[in-house]
């Protein structure tokens, strides 16, 4: 019986492991061989519609200046721009910052939350409740907008059918060491091929918190951000979509953001990723299947997105499987198929982004040497499924228990970043 | 036995990685990609950046009787400066000619023509750049191979061909069979004998009208879509499919289709029309209004019968006729 059990489960982590390598390669098929779906960053409009940015800050004192001055540099017309830093309980000198910039620019209005409750739910709940225009946009206070940004993503909104759009976010810290070099080839997967076929495709194109932004009407209309989460972008996401919204992507609305420098802080971020993802996979999975608002395709797809950070320990569990199915000598397959089982494994998922998805959207993005570093991506992998693993742990803690999640802020490098 | 067997798969396993060790450890491709942050979008750009360039020359020279300089642009470019600069037919010219009025001769080849008035150029000529201060009139089967721009109107005879921009900062008229692939003007105007309303296919297409809309402001259709002639649609229609739009019809907002679009005659459309295919602009269509900058953009062809004016820019990537 139990062996029974094992050799099924074998079974099903195969399978999960061949729809995820086959998603994979389809989006790396559509992306280098496909006419690429146009966005709206062409279109010049004379009538500009205003904006609202929030710049959630916590401890940002060494990388909100080159925020807030990309956005003082930015070409949008400064009389439709309303932009709201939000000191989180700040222990550095962001309150003296944000409070400097606001005394020189009015367009620029923070709000200081002192006490109550933390987070960047939180912060964009609060934020929201001041923003003045309905077109809202996000940037984390690591990121340097460029002189168009704001109007590239904005121009998604003259879409009646847009809920959300997402910029492609580009780590500028990438020649740090090596941690930053891999960190770069994953984000270059990400966008550059995964968010974009999805795009193609009519699919799933997440929004990222970050680099993008919603309408705020809407969003106030379906509750605000749930303040419970830690992944407050896949929740927008999935529940945009399943109320009918669709999300875009930007490929060309690029965006420089700081990577994390060292392992722990990588650690912490993406088991927080991955704590805030699941819980969003537990709320939404049954929603999003049963909505009447999505073809069967994109539910499909939305499910494996949210699923995606479910994976990994189930990855981790099938290989434990097969080691006691090996010692029990009930080894289900034959050895080829398990080696198969492994490399697709390995092709389909290392490190969310495959490693052919990385490889083609390296080329894509004129890479030479650094496409030698794609065998390093294995190693990441398996440093990212313990990262993963731990924070889906925690997650399913956090839904049985229903407890409320802290917020691990990532630590920033930017002083270094700067002093360099 | 054992010991030995896992070593050699440690061993199998770091294999490909062996040539990764170089690239860590000298680092030759670690630049982050490039993102032009400065970068604004301007349809004008190419003949602001060309003045720009030439405005030392041109406040030295202006005035004089004869000028001439050696200018860095891609290359080092002889300029010339005559207040007439005339540019006799069948001339073949190398360098920029700059002048108060400049023509440019039958049947010429040359690279670049500045006026700061009139810039007159005659029938089959072939030039790199045009660029004037005030207007600009383009002959017959003229062939532009990078921009034209002027701040003036610039009127452009039939059989031409645009090259990759033409920007006016006032109006500018398209003749027949003009190619063209981005144009700005305020607006673009058509002047051609395609009088005739584009045909309409409304094979298995949702059938939309002012009691369809249902007292909706904007709204979205997956499917092919026909607009039957008469109907209001006070802000935004999106069509996940090709739309076709009877005459009459006003869309106050945005067209935005995932397929081909086709006005047939008098349509009016107040927003942008962004099309995933082909676009074509029926008689006596307009899109935006005097002072409102608007964008025609399709991914495929855009065809302008007779009688068009879009205030603003005008794209199409697979290139773009009049009629």
């Amino acid at each position: 019986m139990v062996v029974t059990l094992l050799q099924t489960w074998t079974w099903v982590v195969v399978a999960i492991m061949v729809v995820y390598a086959f998603r994979h390669w389809r989006f790396t098929w559509n992306r280098i061989s496909a006419r690429q779906r146009p966005y709206y960053q062409d279109l010049l409009d004379s009538e500009l519609p205003p904006v609202s940015i929030i710049v959630p800050m916590h401890n940002e004192a060494a990388v909100a200046k080159k925020l807030l001055d990309s956005l003082v540099d930015s070409n949008y017309p400064r009389e439709l721009l309303d932009v709201i830093p939000v000191d989180d309980q700040s222990g550095d000198a962001t309150p003296a910052l944000v409070y400097e910039y606001a005394q020189q620019y009015s367009f620029i209005q923070p709000i200081y939350n002192l006490q109550g409750e933390r987070g960047k739910a939180a912060a964009l709940n609060r934020a929201l409740s001041l923003a003045k225009n309905e077109i809202v946009l996000v940037f984390d206070a690591d990121y340097t907008p460029g002189r168009d940004l704001v109007r590239e993503l904005a121009m998604a909104f003259i879409d009646p059918e847009v809920g959300a759009v997402m910029g492609r976010v580009v780590p500028r810290n990438n020649a740090v060491n090596l941690l930053t070099r891999l960190l770069s080839l994953e984000r270059s997967g990400g966008y550059q091929v995964d968010q974009q076929a999805r795009y193609n495709l009519d699919l799933f194109p997440q929004y990222g918190g970050t680099v993008g932004g919603f309408r705020r009407s809407v969003v106030m209309e379906m509750g605000g951000f749930d303040a419970l989460t830690l992944a407050e972008d896949t929740d927008l996401t999935v529940r945009l979509f399943i109320n009918g919204w669709r999300v875009l992507y930007a490929n060309r609305a690029e965006c420089y953001e700081e990577v994390p420098e060292n392992w722990n802080a990588r650690f912490t971020q993406l088991r927080r990723w991955a704590r805030g993802h699941n819980r969003a996979f537990f709320v939404h999975i049954v929603p999003l299947m049963l909505s009447k608002k999505l073809s069967l395709v994109q539910k499909i797809d939305g499910a494996l997105l949210l699923f995606i950070y479910t994976v990994p320990p189930i990855l981790l569990s099938g290989i434990v499987v097969n080691a006691l199915l090996f010692y029990m000598g009930a080894i289900p397959v034959i050895p080829g198929i398990i080696f198969a089982f492994f490399v697709v494994a390995y092709n389909a998922f290392g490190n969310f982004a495959p490693v052919f998805e990385v490889g083609a959207a390296e080329l894509l993005d004129g890479a030479r040497e650094r496409l030698l570093l794609l065998p390093y991506l294995f190693y990441l992998f398996l440093f990212n499924s313990w990262a993963v693993t731990t924070g889906a742990i925690d997650a399913l803690g956090d839904f049985i228990k229903t407890r409320r999640a802290n917020w691990d802020k990532t630590k920033r490098a930017g002083a270094a970043d700067a002093a360099r | 036995m054992l010991l030995v067997s896992l070593v050699l798969f440690l061993l199998v396993l770091s294999l490909p990685a062996i040539p990764s060790m170089f690239e860590v450890r000298k680092p030759k491709d670690d630049g982050r990609l490039h993102i032009m942050e400065q970068y604004v979008r301007d349809p004008r750009w190419f003949g602001r950046s060309f003045r720009h360039k030439l405005a030392p020359f041109v406040s030295e020279a202006r005035g004089n009787s004869y000028g001439r300089a050696e200018l860095r642009m891609r290359t080092d470019e002889e300029v010339r400066w005559s207040p007439d600069l005339e540019i006799p037919a069948l001339e073949r010219l190398r360098g920029i000619g700059v002048g108060e009025r400049v023509v440019v001769g039958h049947g010429a080849g040359i690279r670049d023509a500045y006026a700061l008035e009139r810039l007159d150029v005659q029938d089959d000529v072939v030039a790199r750049t045009l660029t004037s201060d005030a207007t600009m009139h383009i002959g017959r089967a003229v062939q532009i191979l990078r921009w034209i721009d002027a701040d003036g109107d610039i009127e452009i005879d039939s059989d031409s061909d645009l090259g990759l921009s033409a920007s006016g900062g006032a109006r500018v008229t398209l003749g027949e069979r003009v190619h063209f692939e981005r144009v700005w003007g305020a607006p673009v105007a058509s002047h051609t004998s395609h009088r005739e309303p584009f045909e309409l296919d409304r094979h298995k297409a949702t059938i939309l009208d002012t009691e369809a809309m249902g007292g909706k402001r904007s709204i979205v259709v997956y499917g092919p879509v026909h607009v039957k002639a008469g109907t209001n649609i006070p802000e935004h229609l999106k069509v996940h499919g090709p739309v076709s739009i009877e005459p009459g019809v006003t869309i106050g907002g945005n067209l935005i289709s995932r397929g081909d679009v086709t006005l047939a005659e008098g349509v009016t459309i107040g927003g942008h029309i962004f099309a995933e295919g082909n676009i074509r602009l029926g008689p006596r269509s307009r899109v935006s209004r005097d002072g409102v900058a608007k964008t025609v953009y399709g991914t495929g062809k855009v065809l302008i019968a007779n009688d068009v004016e879009v205030y603003g820019w005008v794209v199409s990537e697979d290139g773009g006729n009049t009629l």
